[in-house]
């Protein structure tokens, strides 16, 4: 795609040679009179003037002496549509306004029948902006006059001068790579590319977007250049709503929109608050009469604003970009480009697929006309620990496949689409619910086999969430108020793959409306957990971990309790999981990791072992959070343990890793819980500085039966004194699961058959119960827990 | 009205025509090469007289001060006031093309008469030598001056303007220009962009006389709303590496190199002739004026530009027909711009 010669390119030379005249003109001449001669002779009309509250200004093609003041200021309101010009005739007139000037509008006339074309009039409103551009330079040098009367204001006066020939030469300069980007045939995102870089340049800050309209669906922008944003930040910001944010706004109102402080602004943007922008400014692309689309800046610099001469050279800018994009085979070559951001707008760029938002259109437009449609949301499992391992290069390439074995599992009408991420849904048009059904359980069935991968083979598997919505229920749907939208139906099958997952791997689960009710009573979990954050609800348990060897307790660990006043003691895994989802967990951790180490300080002697979730891992905090808990209580380092799962290691091995070694630099001990159960890699074992491996319980209930569970246990035992690491074996409940394990050389135990965890209060007295001989032998096991 | 070659003692030649003409209003100019109907001549005199009760005739005269273009071409202009009685009214004005923007001339001129009276003439010539040329007023020589003669008439007047000249290659950037000096073409130095893209003589490269003469069938050409313009590239800077047009060449704008051969611009001649006879709204032409630029001379060459005043006397068709070669010539109606180079411009007296 490349741009043709600039022949056709005419108005945007003219435009920059009007820059460039009034940019050369000495400080004496008469700017405006200038403006109007060139703008007469550029547009070769019959004659021009500029007129202001204060009359005429400057006009042209009139004899001298027989300027028609009173039609001229008439034909500038509007009163006026025709003039006559002596040696003309009758011509037509063409307004505009002309900022700078107090009422200042521009005007021309042309005699009749040619008027005027709509480039010429978009070229027209671009000089008036360069005219505007010129004269507020030259009242900044006029303020600065009437404000000298000393000899160093004389300095600062010649500094203005400077800035401000500065300024339009720089302009200047980027006007003309610009024009010379086009008439040089340079390929249309150079083009694109000058724009961008030139208006970040000229106004000097970090971040530019420009955005056209979308041709085929007016709502919509699409951003088809940027400059200093991330891939990721332009990709989710590629497609934006006519009247969003700052740019959006421009194009709306057709006027320049500033935001100083945009966080605060009504026009902000979430993703770019976050991103750090401070102050934002954008200006109206035109073409022809209509405007289509926007040139944004913005600045990531705290107490940014924008000087009125800033804002007028974005304005200039932003026309020239107008009319440089007029350019007829520009104008070619743009909406060839506009097409394809759509295409990429609506295509996932890595597999090729559609994406969300085409996915959402098709299942729209087939519930619109009352099909009968299934939707299927499958998410890959184990996909992170492939792209974690085996890098981004493998895990892209696995994407691809399951896309290729995803399209070879449906029938040529289906869709399959990609969401993002390990993320894809399938829509099923006509199909009967028996086909879904057995269609969700192919898919399953190709996802689970291995994936041949350059240098590797991979097993992963998939949990998909279906749901069913025939026909008459689109029809009956579609017209739900309520909200039974694509997305609605989009998120139905996402919670039926959520509990597909919490299932187990490699499942299908058909969505019931019972699981939009688990939804709510989930958010109302939320928000009953935020009360009980606050109101001191949630309280630490401590489970007595003892050492027969010894015979004592040894130490603790610590286990969240959330006593609700209504439902009584919520169970961990009810609500964890909220705390998790909703960040929650990072506050609760904090105070649990304080609660623990408060009350290990005032237990001489004992150890306490901490639950470290994900979230607390992946957050960045759990070190200032450790390191608080251990100046504030003043407990040994070493009296303190962090618990981590395998799952919560393996999501991001490296960053793990590091936050692992810095815990150690603290002084504290790590423990693996539950190994086993999950990937149990050796090798990431001996590379992580861990010191204690806790076996869980579930191959504590099978060592006594034997079986493959008991070998486990055996196994893991046998790799902590491999690595020499400490063991600690969970939920011991009988006599015989206790000298099982004590016969593969465990010490160190926990579970019922000693105590469940009991309130700090209790926790002295447990201990004191716990003699030898009292370790030894079983206790009565409690069914509170 | 006086074009003759300033070979002659220009005060002398003034003296002979007033003892021929008595009390006639007399505007004239040196020249690079006269126009007739039998033919050009070079070292020559050509005397145009118009007369008659139809006409009315003020002439005016003003020295060019530096930054006083303008000023001047505003002075001159307003000797059409004196004519204001007549119908159809035209303002003949001869300049001194050495003496910077002509476009300021034609501006300043028609800041007074506006769109009501067009606009014709020619910059003065000095047979190439470019050094001096002058104008002529009444008995007296001027250089550094522009001359005017506001000519009143109960019969419109005709305009023809047409240059011949075809864009060759890509475009070029004017990337710095100040005035009529070209620095940049494409951030490249122009004399070094130009030369270069032309595939020049080595002669060209170095010596002031021979680039002049390369140049004068190589201008430059900048793009107008309805057509496109040329610019004569008078000489060369070899210091500076810029190029020295006669008129403006706008910084920002795109620039071709132009090309013409006698065939285009011998139609161009038929088109310039045929546009001024048309607008007479279909009178009969009393006589013609010609300014025809130096450089076309240069394509043309001896045979061709015989051709050439053929072919526009042709078109007079016995009429009187009197013009001269110009370094840069005027037109302003409607239609065209002001300022023109390269360009044939006749003008029909109806």
């Amino acid at each position: 795609m490349t741009l043709g010669a600039g022949a056709a390119n005419w108005s945007t030379q003219q435009l920059t040679e009007m820059l460039a005249l009034v940019s050369a003109l000495p400080a004496s001449a008469d700017v405006v009179q200038r403006a109007v001669e060139h703008i007469v002779e550029s547009l070769e009309t019959d004659a021009g003037a500029a007129v202001s509250d204060a009359g005429v200004l400057a006009s042209v093609g009139f004899p001298d002496g027989a300027i028609p003041y009173a039609d001229l200021v008439a034909a500038a309101k509007g009163g006026l549509t025709e003039l006559d010009v002596p040696g003309a005739g009758r011509c037509a007139v063409l307004v505009v306004p002309c900022d700078r000037l107090p009422g200042g509008r521009l005007l021309i006339a042309r005699r009749q029948p040619e008027g005027f074309s709509s480039e010429e009039r978009s070229l027209f409103r671009g000089f008036a902006r360069v005219l505007a551009l010129a004269l507020q330079a030259r009242s900044a040098l006029q303020d600065e006059r009437d404000l000298r009367t000393a000899s160093e204001a004389e300095a600062r006066h010649r500094q203005v001068l400077l800035d401000s020939m500065q300024e339009r030469h720089a302009l200047l300069e980027r006007l003309s790579r610009i024009q010379r980007s086009i008439s040089t045939r340079r390929p249309l995102h150079e083009v694109l590319e000058s724009i961008v870089v030139g208006a970040a340049a000229l106004i000097g800050d970090s971040v530019t977007a420009l955005r056209m309209l979308d041709p085929d669906d007016p709502d919509l922008l699409l951003m088809v250049a940027s400059h200093g944003l991330s891939p990721q930040m332009q990709e989710r910001t590629r497609r934006s709503s006519v009247g969003q944010g700052v740019g959006g706004t421009a194009v709306t109102t057709s006027r320049l929109v500033v935001s100083h402080d945009y966080a605060a602004s009504d026009n902000a943007v979430k993703v770019f608050a976050e991103d750090g922008v401070t102050a934002c400014m954008a200006a109206p692309v035109f073409q022809g009469d209509g405007v289509v689309g926007s040139l944004t800046v913005a600045s990531r610099v705290q107490g940014r604003t924008y000087s009125r001469s800033e804002q007028e050279v974005l304005l200039a800018f932003a026309e020239h970009t107008g009319l440089a994009l007029n350019d007829a085979r520009t104008v070619a070559a743009l909406q060839e480009a506009v097409s394809e951001a759509t295409r990429q707008a609506r295509q996932d760029p890595l597999t090729g697929l559609p994406n969300r938002t085409r996915f959402l259109e098709c299942l729209g437009e087939s519930r619109a006309n009352g099909r009968e449609v299934s939707v299927l949301f499958i998410d890959l499992d184990d996909f992170k620990l492939v792209n974690d391992t085996l890098g981004h290069t493998i895990g892209d390439a696995l994407l691809r496949l399951v896309a290729d074995r995803l399209a070879g599992s449906v029938r040529g009408d289906d869709l399959v689409a990609r969401l993002g991420g390990d993320e894809f849904a399938v829509l099923l048009v006509s199909t009967p619910p028996a086909q879904a059904e057995l269609t969700a359980h192919r898919i399953a069935e190709a996802l689970s086999q291995p994936f041949q991968l350059p240098g590797h083979q991979v097993s992963i598997g998939a949990s998909t969430g279906v749901v069913l919505c025939s026909g008459d229920q689109a029809k009956l749907l579609s017209g739900d108020m309520e909200g039974h939208s694509a997305e609605e139906l989009l998120r139905d099958a996402d919670v039926a793959m959520y509990r597909a997952k919490a299932l187990g791997k490699g499942r299908a689960v058909l969505f019931e409306p019972s699981m939009r009710i688990d939804l709510q009573a989930r958010s109302r979990m939320e928000r009953d957990l935020r009360k009980a954050m606050e109101q001191g609800q949630l309280v630490v348990h401590y489970q007595p971990i003892v050492d027969t060897r010894l015979g004592k307790v040894i130490g603790s660990e610590a286990l969240l309790r959330w006593e609700h006043p209504e439902l009584g003691l919520v169970p961990p895994e009810e609500f964890i999981p909220v705390a998790e989802d909703t960040g929650m967990i990072v506050g609760i951790g904090r105070q649990v990791l304080l609660d623990a180490a408060c009350q290990t300080a005032r237990w001489p002697g004992m150890s306490v072992s901490v639950n470290v979730s994900a979230r607390q891992l992946a957050d960045g905090l759990l070190i200032e959070h450790v390191r608080e808990a251990l100046q504030r209580t003043g407990i040994d380092p070493r009296n303190l343990t962090l618990e981590l799962t395998e799952t919560v290691l393996i999501d991001d091995i490296h960053a793990a890793a590091g936050i692992l070694a810095e815990l150690k630099v603290l002084g504290v001990r790590i423990a693996i819980d539950d190994f086993g159960t999950g990937y149990s890699s050796l090798s990431y074992l001996a590379s992580l500085p861990v010191d204690v491996l806790k076996v869980d319980k579930k191959f504590v209930a099978g060592v006594e039966r034997g079986g493959s569970e008991g070998r486990i246990a055996a196994a893991v035992v046998a790799i902590a004194r491999s690595l020499h690491l400490t063991t600690i074996t969970e939920g011991i409940e009988t006599v015989q699961q206790l000298h099982a394990m004590q016969q593969l050389g465990c010490e160190r135990f926990q579970g019922y058959f000693w105590s469940p965890a009991v309130p700090a209060a209790g926790f002295p007295g447990v201990c004191e119960a716990l003699t030898l001989p009292a370790i030894a032998l079983p206790r009565a096991r409690s069914a509170a827990s | 009205m006086v074009f003759a070659s300033d070979s002659y003692d220009l005060s002398a030649l003034l003296g002979a025509v007033g003892e021929v003409a008595g009390n006639a209003a007399v505007i004239g100019c040196s020249t690079a090469g006269e126009i007739a109907a039998a033919g050009v001549s070079d070292l020559g005199v050509v005397v145009m007289v118009l007369g008659g009760a139809d006409f009315q005739v003020a002439t005016a005269a003003a020295s060019v001060e530096p930054d006083g273009l303008r000023a001047a071409g505003a002075e001159v202009a307003r000797a059409a006031e004196t004519v204001a009685d007549s119908p159809y009214r035209v303002l003949l004005v001869l300049s001194d093309g050495l003496s910077g923007d002509q476009e300021e001339i034609v501006r300043g001129a028609f800041s007074v008469v506006g769109a009501q009276v067009p606009l014709v003439g020619g910059c003065a010539g000095d047979d190439l030598r470019m050094e001096r040329t002058s104008q002529l007023h009444g008995a007296e020589v001027l250089t550094g001056s522009v001359v005017a003669a506001a000519i009143g008439s109960q019969a419109p007047f005709g305009l023809g303007v047409q240059h011949g000249w075809r864009r060759v290659g890509e475009p070029m950037v004017v990337t710095a220009s100040e005035d009529v000096r070209v620095l940049t073409l494409d951030d490249e130095p122009a004399l070094d962009a130009y030369l270069r893209r032309l595939d020049a003589p080595a002669e060209a490269w170095t010596d002031a006389q021979a680039f002049t003469h390369f140049a004068l069938t190589h201008p430059l050409g900048v793009s107008r709303r309805s057509s496109e313009e040329v610019r004569m590239i008078a000489e060369a800077d070899f210091e500076e590496r810029a190029l020295v047009c006669i008129a403006r060449v706008p910084q920002g704008g795109l620039a071709w190199i132009m090309e013409g051969d006698e065939e285009s611009v011998l139609t161009a001649t038929d088109m310039a002739c045929n546009a001024a006879l048309a607008a007479l709204e279909g009178r009969p032409a009393l006589g013609l004026f010609a300014f025809d630029c130096i450089a076309r001379r240069s394509v043309l060459g001896v045979a061709g530009i015989q051709r050439e005043v053929e072919r526009i006397a042709a078109h007079a068709g016995g009429i009187p027909l009197g013009g001269f070669y110009t370094y840069g010539e005027i037109a302003r109606d409607s239609a065209v711009g002001g300022f023109h180079n390269q360009t044939l411009v006749v003008l029909a007296v109806g």
